[in-house]
């Protein structure tokens, strides 16, 4: 750990003097409703802890958790599939990739029609943005297995759900957690489109309230909320990565 | 020189057949010419034959086919009198890399055949898994991840994963051939000592010629492209051999001998 905070240390002396500049550029503009300082967000931030930790922030974390539990499911889902039947690859892979040239913002408004102010119209665009990175970089994982360790265990005698236990599953899980790392500051921004587009409670939502008021402060408190909320669920998911994978970066 | 593994030497007349392949052919996909063509070959009880060839002629092919990795267009094999086909867990088969698991450690990859095999409680395997590591060298390493051992070790911790497949014919593809040199002198010396221990019958691929000299009690060469037919040459020593062994004059000339025909045939230089 302590290594860990060593090496990070050029990185929070950059964002410390940035924060710095921004808080002498905004006392310079002097225009709150524009561009507030780092200091008058963390007042507002404080100011307004009551409905932001309470009734905004629980709102968020459900969609972001329903999102990341459907798109973990998901993704792996089509990744097996995929690696299973050649055929489900040839049809799905081109199909998952292009998915992703639709603008996922733009058809929101529409997931606001069909399920109308409901979690599930958020949770909608979360899962959108979210299953691809999964579905994509856990197949890859599977790709990655080394075909010589498959023949081992065929000479050994192992069956499809032999090879699929002891061999592709223990490699795959390195890919897994890289895909959940990239997944979780992307469902937190599914989310919050998702509430800005159209919800009656919620961080992005919130955000989007302030804006109509020229609150700048208040704009920005739910975001730097959503940012430190993103922050330390990919830390969590590192942390267990770490306790889980032993032997990353060892051949 | 007299008990176990001296007999096995010279298979006489009557030793049985451990490997027989019969008028075997394969082609690789795309392929006009066949790579093994009509091959015909028969490996003893206890024998510890080398095929030899320069590299990419197709050797291990026949170990691919053995090993059903590969299905033959035509011919049999026959291990141990009965045709493989539909038969699991007649050869053990080791590759050029250890292809050890990195996230098991090195006692739970040793364990993996038995473990796939199935039908072995817990106690027994560990017991199973031990000896094997003793009989390597690597007790006490079994709770170490692969990435601790050396590249020796490693090759050391694969050999006993092989053994624990059960199979009284092994198939090693060049399994030296990744190891720096005197590693690989060390080894062989080793692997030597294994077989007389385990009474195993050993097909050993190499295009290393002192290598198939030092090791085997009969060597086969590779001498043209497609494989129809394998040149065997008896290697006139006994066992235990050690590095002074390929000083011997009979040994020098025949390794002399084979260096000269591989060289006249090689199919490489033909391309």
């Amino acid at each position: 750990m302590k290594n860990n905070s060593r090496a990070n240390l050029p990185a929070a002396i950059l964002v410390f003097a940035l924060l710095i500049i921004w808080q002498a550029g905004a006392m310079h503009m002097n225009a709150a409703y524009i561009l507030p300082s780092p200091s008058q967000i963390l007042a507002k931030l404080w100011e307004l802890r009551g409905p932001l930790f309470t009734a905004h922030l629980p709102a968020t974390m459900e969609v972001v958790a329903i999102g990341l539990i459907i798109s973990v499911l998901l993704g792996i889902a089509l990744a097996v599939i995929m690696d299973a039947f050649p055929a489900a690859e040839k049809a799905l892979y081109p199909i998952i990739i292009a998915s992703q040239t639709i603008p996922t913002t733009a058809l929101a408004p529409l997931f606001v029609l069909w399920f109308g102010y409901t979690i599930w119209s958020k949770v909608l665009v979360a899962v959108l943005m979210t299953f691809f990175p999964i579905t994509i970089t856990v197949f890859d994982g599977f790709k990655s297995v080394r075909r010589e360790m498959e023949e081992l265990m065929l000479t050994f005698g192992a069956d499809k759900r032999q090879i699929f236990l002891k061999l592709k599953l223990p490699a795959v899980l390195p890919y897994f957690f890289s895909s959940i790392k990239m997944a979780i500051p992307l469902s937190v921004i599914g989310a919050a489109i998702g509430e800005w587009l159209g919800a009656q409670s919620g961080l992005g939502y919130f955000s989007r309230r302030m804006m109509t008021q020229l609150d700048g402060a208040g704009v920005f408190a739910p975001i730097v909320l959503l940012s430190a909320v993103a922050m330390i669920l990919v830390a969590i998911v590192a942390l267990i990565e770490k306790r889980t994978i032993t032997w990353r970066g060892k051949a | 020189m007299t008990a176990g593994p001296a007999a096995s030497l010279r298979p006489g007349p009557d030793a049985e057949p451990m490997l027989e392949i019969r008028d075997l052919s394969f082609t690789y996909a795309g392929d006009i010419k066949p790579t093994v063509d009509h091959l015909s070959l028969t490996i003893h009880k206890g024998e510890f034959v080398c095929l030899i060839g320069p590299s990419g002629c197709g050797k291990s092919t026949i170990f691919r086919l053995v090993n059903k990795l590969l299905n033959p267009e035509s011919g049999s094999i026959k291990v141990d009198g009965r045709d493989i086909s539909g038969r699991k867990n007649y050869c053990g088969y080791m590759p050029q890399q250890d292809l050890l698991f990195p996230w098991r450690t090195v006692a739970e990859n040793v364990r993996l055949p038995i473990e796939i095999k199935g039908g072995m409680d817990q106690n027994d395997m560990d017991k199973a898994v031990s000896d094997a590591l003793n009989n390597v060298g690597l007790d006490g390493w079994g709770d170490k991840s692969p990435s601790e051992l050396s590249g020796g070790m490693r090759q050391r911790a694969a050999f006993a994963r092989t053994i624990l497949t059960g199979c009284d014919l092994l198939l090693l593809d060049e399994p030296f051939s990744a190891l720096d040199y005197l590693t690989r002198l060390s080894l062989r010396e080793w692997l030597l000592k294994q077989w007389e221990r385990e009474h195993k019958t050993i097909l050993f691929i190499t295009h290393d010629v002192e290598e198939a000299v030092f090791l085997s009690n009969r060597v086969l060469a590779v001498t043209g492209f497609p494989i129809s037919e394998l040149k065997s040459v008896e290697i006139p020593a006994g066992y235990p051999r050690n590095i002074s062994s390929l000083s011997e004059p009979g040994m020098a000339r025949i390794k002399e001998e084979l260096i000269d025909m591989l060289r006249r045939e090689a199919p490489a230089d033909e391309k």
